[in-house]
């Protein structure tokens, strides 16, 4: 949606929820010359709502009280949203610029390595960077046959290798929990 | 210093977009995954390049995808792109460049062969 149209729906959610909270206020008892003294017209058309029985009043309550949550709905999807900045791993830093790359990126890395070592069927993975390099942590899911703590180090010892060749930082530590279960049960952790 | 070339932010963008999608290890210039970056001009966007002048520096932000290769080496890549956004900038008047921010925001994992 065009920022005009944003606007213009913005404006007209603001309108309604302004009008229904007016007639809400008069059609509890508020009178309408107190809300609008200022402009006759607006004050006569209140007017119609003041003294409702209670069906009436009953109605005009509801109605008005749904016209008032569908603008705050509208006004609420209209509001643009805050972008978050997705988290980057400096690579380089100095007077020629900042060299970045995401952390997904980093994470596809760790992650395509892992699913080259024999035996490993699938593989995730959390990068956090500190002042001493990368730390790594991932969890495999291995081939029932497969010797578990064989190859979580060699995921381990692939990915140190791969992230320090292709992104030129050090990685200073890489946690492996490998399973025999999918990766949505628990595992077992080789470090 | 010159640092007010005669082309607009937008054409100086528009040239080191098409000069750093040339670069060997590039598969494409991106926005950014989250956060737009992009350089606008009237009734144009050029997304994945950002141009930022002062009274004497322009500084530029270039966000890529690599392709993931074998010998892929990611500094040596950020120093490509910077080089030939460099140079594009200041072909283009935008002189000096003081900073170029080299900002990968992805990898294709499909460039590449198994090692």
């Amino acid at each position: 949606m065009s920022a005009f149209n944003r606007l213009l729906v913005s404006v007209l959610a603001l309108a309604t929820i302004v009008g229904a909270a007016v007639v809400l206020l008069v059609a509890v008892g508020v009178e309408a010359s107190s809300i609008a003294s200022w402009w006759p017209w607006l004050e006569r058309r209140l007017e119609t709502f003041e003294g409702l029985d209670d069906t009436d009043q009953a109605w005009t309550v509801a109605i008005t009280a749904g016209l008032i949550v569908l603008g705050l709905v509208l006004l609420v999807l209209e509001f643009p949203k805050p972008r978050r900045r997705e988290p980057r791993m400096t690579l380089q830093s100095g007077g020629l610029g900042r060299v970045t790359v995401s952390r997904s990126g980093v994470q596809e890395l760790a992650s395509r390595e892992a699913s080259l070592v024999e035996g490993v069927r699938e593989f995730q993975s959390e990068v956090q960077e500190n002042r001493d390099g990368l730390h790594i942590r991932g969890r495999a899911s291995v081939d029932p046959g497969a010797n578990l703590p064989a190859v979580a180090q060699q995921v381990q010892e692939r990915i140190k290798s791969a992230v320090e060749q292709h992104l030129g930082v050090k990685v200073a530590d890489v946690a492996v929990d490998a399973q025999i279960q999918p990766l949505t049960a628990g595992g077992r952790r080789v470090r | 210093m010159e640092a007010h070339g005669a082309r607009s932010d937008v054409a100086i963008a528009r040239a080191i977009r098409e000069a750093v999608r040339r670069v060997p290890g590039v598969a494409e210039i991106g926005a950014g995954p989250r956060v737009v970056a992009a350089t606008y001009g009237p009734g144009e966007r050029v997304e994945g390049v950002v141009v930022r002048r002062d009274a004497e520096h322009v500084d530029l932000e270039v966000h890529v995808a690599a392709v993931y290769a074998p010998s892929l080496s990611l500094p040596a890549l950020a120093e490509a792109v910077r080089r030939a956004a460099r140079e594009q900038a200041e072909a283009l008047g935008a002189r000096p460049v003081r900073r170029v921010d080299v900002a990968f925001d992805d990898l294709h994992m499909d460039g590449g062969g198994r090692r």
